[in-house]
């Protein structure tokens, strides 16, 4: 088990950027998820850390040992970095059978017979693959082939774990099963896991920390909660959880309470501890966060609804607020119909510059 | 109910189309194939109309017949060996490595397909001939008495095959190599596998159904060769099965040669079934459906030191294998008399002029061969596009029928393609016969060719969803002016490579047109072959060296336009 140091590392293809300034310190036994949209430089930075790209600048650290700098001649490549890895093709070898392809890393280590066998099996009944050992790739489901490729991961208990979106190509109900035995599964054998994935929800569940990125920018590095109740900046509050965006002006500050306008419509107040300058703000409610009330109440606005969406369990609200178009996500047996002069209260908000 | 009288004849003209349109699609198959196949196993089976196996066991009981089996086994078996090494180091080189010069080797290394093989063939007679440039060379520099190179046997033939045949396993590995997942290779670096065993342990194994794939169709097309071993192994008497039926149907004194030729013919067939079989069987396994289909940006393998050593090796090879017998045939067609050293005030274009202008044969040639080429490619891409069409969209009986049976001709040698030809129609049907005249080389073309445009063709019907044109027909359009507006456009690149793909092997056909070619009919391949019969070294140069500038133009040319790889299967 080690920790992962990127130092400053910037990565260029010609003379697009892919990844910019990037540093981050990975601890020893965290589950850390790059997250980002496509394009954001996350696939780039963990083929960085395997090996598979060279840096253009900055410097990677597995455990103390430099692997990856400038200088080209410290490099050290994939195959000597004692790494497991997963990929979003899973890429399970169609020529070897189960059993195979979980022991190739022993082979390539010249692990005698005995012991590999041994190892295998442990490796076969921790990813439940015990009875299937013999079967070729194409005979095996998707999550099977999953299962194979972790556990050919897992069988050299490598120092760091790394994992490339793989759960993207499951099917819904399998890739949330999955999440849970991921995270149990680390915490049975211990090892730093690196996990790359687009699906905010999936780095929610699993995550120690979560680097959120965009165009290979650092946007903020936390723990999911700090990430979600405290977003920087718009672009990771709107990334994470499901967030509305109202445009504001700032009439004054008192006591930590600001008075804000929105629109023409009205004026509410915010509890707000961080500082606020200029006029115009921009305010962040997360969706379950906005309040429908039939008639005024304190502190709400006039709004008015424009749809509204049943979904079993709660209903989803598009509704005018002023120039703005907002969401609420309500549970209330109390339905409102398309059209009605509403008012709603903003619980929670977010203000950014 | 009442059902109006023009909707009752509605449905009787309806099958009456139906009917008449079946029946004239099996009739132009039969026509095409059916009969003249039918009439070569009979023959094969018969002699003087009473069934026998006479003509197999006779076949089979002579040594010199059991000797050309041996050879064709013998050429094909090093040919395979040969064309699959140097087409899997080539394309492994030129795709995954980090060589030099990737983008020139990328064209220049298919161009040994695109030359006709017995042009080929006859080019490096121009080397390794007695007299060839290569042993006059070495004969000087050691101070040889004889030439210690020969271009005539099993080595020659051997060798001019291989090179003729290995951008086949060039083409197919290259495809196959730049859409293999590079997780793979990723993964076994990650298990701990240095740059070789990934490739011991992973690329090879992994790749090994598309070269086995590649393997068969070179060993096929290696036995059904004739071009090169009638003109590098006829005159030394080297024999394969192909050489021998030619030499069967041309001796009319032997008493049943005909029958002794189909049932030659078989033999062949049998091995060409074969090897298909064999490669059916062996790409079943789908285990090894490895093809994501999406080409994924894999890496590119650093050479380190070898990579000069290594672009150095390919351009030797394309020194000695495309550009030297170009090179031979061009110092040729420009030297003013056979064994005259190339020297400045050796050189003239007399041979140009007399071979374009003196020679009548010439012209009535190039007119045969590009109307021959024109209309059956025209006429092999039309049929393909109701074949396919009729096979995809209706409802007719035997529709399934029809693929089989235009793919017959793929495991079936030009040779024997050639005597069913002859075997059909020799004979006047109805007072009429087309023997003897340039529409049975028209017929025997399009039996020969229609699998190419009917394999593009087939494949862009595959790729248009029915959706497509269900939607044309919902937003109003009648399911004619459906086909019309949105299949027949989809499916357009496939006609003009199916059309492409047919027009250049016909333009240089020889392996039919020499069976069947009579006075006036003559095409081109037939006349530059009955050249180097005669002997005619300067004058055949001349023309080779016009015929490979023609057809690498052409190809040149349809590349640019197409901007996609047409030109080549």
């Amino acid at each position: 088990m080690a920790g992962v140091v990127v130092q400053d590392v910037t990565k260029m293809f010609g003379q697009t950027v892919a990844v910019q300034d990037f540093s981050v310190e990975i601890k020893d036994g965290e589950f850390f998820t790059l997250l980002g949209p496509s394009g954001c430089g996350k696939t780039t930075l963990l083929r960085c850390i395997a090996g598979f790209a060279h840096v253009t600048k900055g410097k990677i650290f597995i455990g103390d040992r430099l692997v990856s700098s400038e200088d080209q001649r410290g490099f050290i490549p994939p195959e000597k970095r004692n790494l497991g890895m997963v990929f979003q093709t899973y890429a399970v070898w169609p020529h070897m059978n189960v059993f195979r392809n979980i022991a190739y890393p022993l082979k390539v280590k010249r692990f005698p017979e005995r012991e590999l066998r041994e190892r295998v099996n442990i490796i076969l009944h921790l990813v439940k693959l015990d009875k299937l050992e013999g079967r070729y790739p194409n005979e095996l489901s998707g999550g099977q082939q999953q299962r194979v490729a972790l556990g050919r991961a897992l069988i050299m208990n490598p120092d760091v774990l790394l994992l490339d979106e793989p759960l993207s190509n499951l099917d819904a109900k399998l890739r949330e099963e999955m999440r849970f035995e991921l995270k149990e599964l680390q915490n049975r054998i211990d090892v730093t896991i690196v996990y790359v994935t687009h699906d905010q929800s999936e780095a929610m569940a699993m995550s120690d920390r979560i680097v959120v990125m965009e165009q290979g920018r650092v946007h903020q590095i936390g723990t999911p909660s700090e990430i979600y109740k405290k977003p920087k900046n718009q672009f990771v509050a709107s990334f994470i959880g499901k967030s509305n965006f109202l445009r504001a002006a700032l009439l004054d500050v008192k006591d930590g309470i600001l008075r804000l306008k929105i629109g023409s419509s009205g004026i509410i107040e915010v509890k707000w501890r961080g500082h606020m300058t200029g006029e115009e703000v921009i305010l962040m409610v997360r969706q379950h966060n906005v309040e429908i009330f039939k008639k005024k109440r304190e502190n709400t606005l006039p709004a008015r609804v424009k749809l509204s969406t049943y979904l079993g369990d709660q209903f989803i609200y598009e509704i005018a607020v002023d120039r703005d178009t907002i969401r609420a996500q309500v549970h209330e047996e109390h339905h409102y119909s398309e059209g009605d002069e509403v008012y709603v209260r903003l619980r929670n908000p977010i203000l950014f510059q | 109910m009442f059902i109006p009288a023009y909707l009752k004849y509605h449905h009787v003209i309806m099958d009456l189309k139906r009917t008449l349109f079946t029946l004239l699609i099996f009739l132009i198959l039969a026509v095409l194939f059916v009969y003249p196949f039918s009439r070569l196993f009979v023959v094969g089976f018969s002699r003087e109309g009473s069934p026998t196996v006479l003509n197999l066991t006779e076949i089979l009981g002579k040594t010199t017949n059991l000797v050309a089996l041996w050879h064709t086994v013998f050429v094909a078996v090093f040919v395979t060996i040969l064309a699959v090494a140097a087409g899997v180091i080539l394309s492994w080189l030129v795709t995954r490595t980090n060589l030099y010069m990737k983008d020139f080797f990328k064209i220049v290394l298919i161009i040994p397909y695109l030359i006709p093989p017995f042009i080929s063939a006859f080019a490096w007679m121009q080397l390794l001939s007695p007299v060839g440039y290569f042993n006059k060379i070495l004969m000087f520099l050691f101070h040889l008495e004889e030439s210690p190179l020969g271009i005539y046997g099993k080595y020659g033939i051997i060798i001019v095959s291989a090179i003729y045949t290995y951008p086949l396993v060039y083409i197919s590995i290259t495809r196959a190599l730049e859409r293999i997942d590079p997780s793979f290779e990723e993964a076994a670096q990650i298990a701990g596998a240095g740059k070789l065993r990934v490739i011991r342990d992973i690329t090879l194994p992994v790749m090994l159904p598309a070269v086995g794939g590649a393997a068969v169709i070179v060993f096929v097309t290696s036995t059904s060769m004739f071009g090169i071993p009638a003109i590098l192994g006829i005159p030394k008497g080297y024999l394969v099965l192909t050489t021998k039926i030619f030499l069967y149907i041309g001796s009319y004194g032997t008493k049943y040669n005909f029958n002794l030729a189909a049932a030659m013919s078989m033999l062949l067939i049998f091995i060409g079934v074969l090897g298909l079989f064999i490669q059916n069987f062996a790409t079943r396994k789908e285990r090894f459906t490895v093809i994501t289909g999406k080409a994924t940006g894999f890496s590119i393998i650093d050479l380190g030191a070898l990579r000069v050593p290594a672009t150095i090796f390919v351009i030797l090879f394309i020194l000695f294998f495309i550009a030297a017998p170009i090179v031979a045939t061009i110092i040729t067609a420009i030297t003013k008399a056979l064994g005259l050293a190339p020297r400045w005030s050796n050189f003239t274009l007399g041979n140009f002029k007399y071979v374009l202008f003196s020679v009548p044969v010439v012209w009535r040639a190039i007119r045969n061969s590009f109307f021959l080429a024109v209309v059956v490619s025209t006429i092999t891409v039309m049929l393909s596009i109701v074949f396919s069409y009729t096979a995809r969209y209706t409802e007719i009986r035997g529709r399934k029928l029809i693929d089989y049976i235009v793919s017959a001709p793929y495991a079936i040698p030009g040779t024997v393609i050639g005597l069913s030809m002859i075997l059909a129609w020799i004979k006047p049907i109805l007072g009429w016969s087309i023997y003897n005249t340039i529409w049975i080389i028209m017929i025997a073309y399009i039996a020969r060719f229609m699998i190419f445009p009917m394999r593009t063709v087939t494949a862009s019907f595959k790729q248009i969803d029915n959706s497509l044109s269900e939607a044309a027909q919902i937003a109003g359009a009648s399911k004619r002016k459906a086909t019309l507006d949105i299949v027949i456009p989809l499916i357009k690149p496939g006609i003009y490579s199916g059309w492409f793909l047919v027009f250049m092997p016909a333009l240089t056909e020889l392996t039919l047109s020499i069976l069947l070619y009579s006075a006036r009919r003559e095409t081109i391949g037939v006349t530059v072959y009955n050249m180097t019969q005669e002997g005619l070294v300067l004058e055949t140069s001349a023309l080779a060296l016009l015929i490979i500038i023609v057809v690498l133009a052409l190809n040149l040319i349809v590349r640019r336009v197409s901007r996609r790889r047409v030109s080549v299967v």
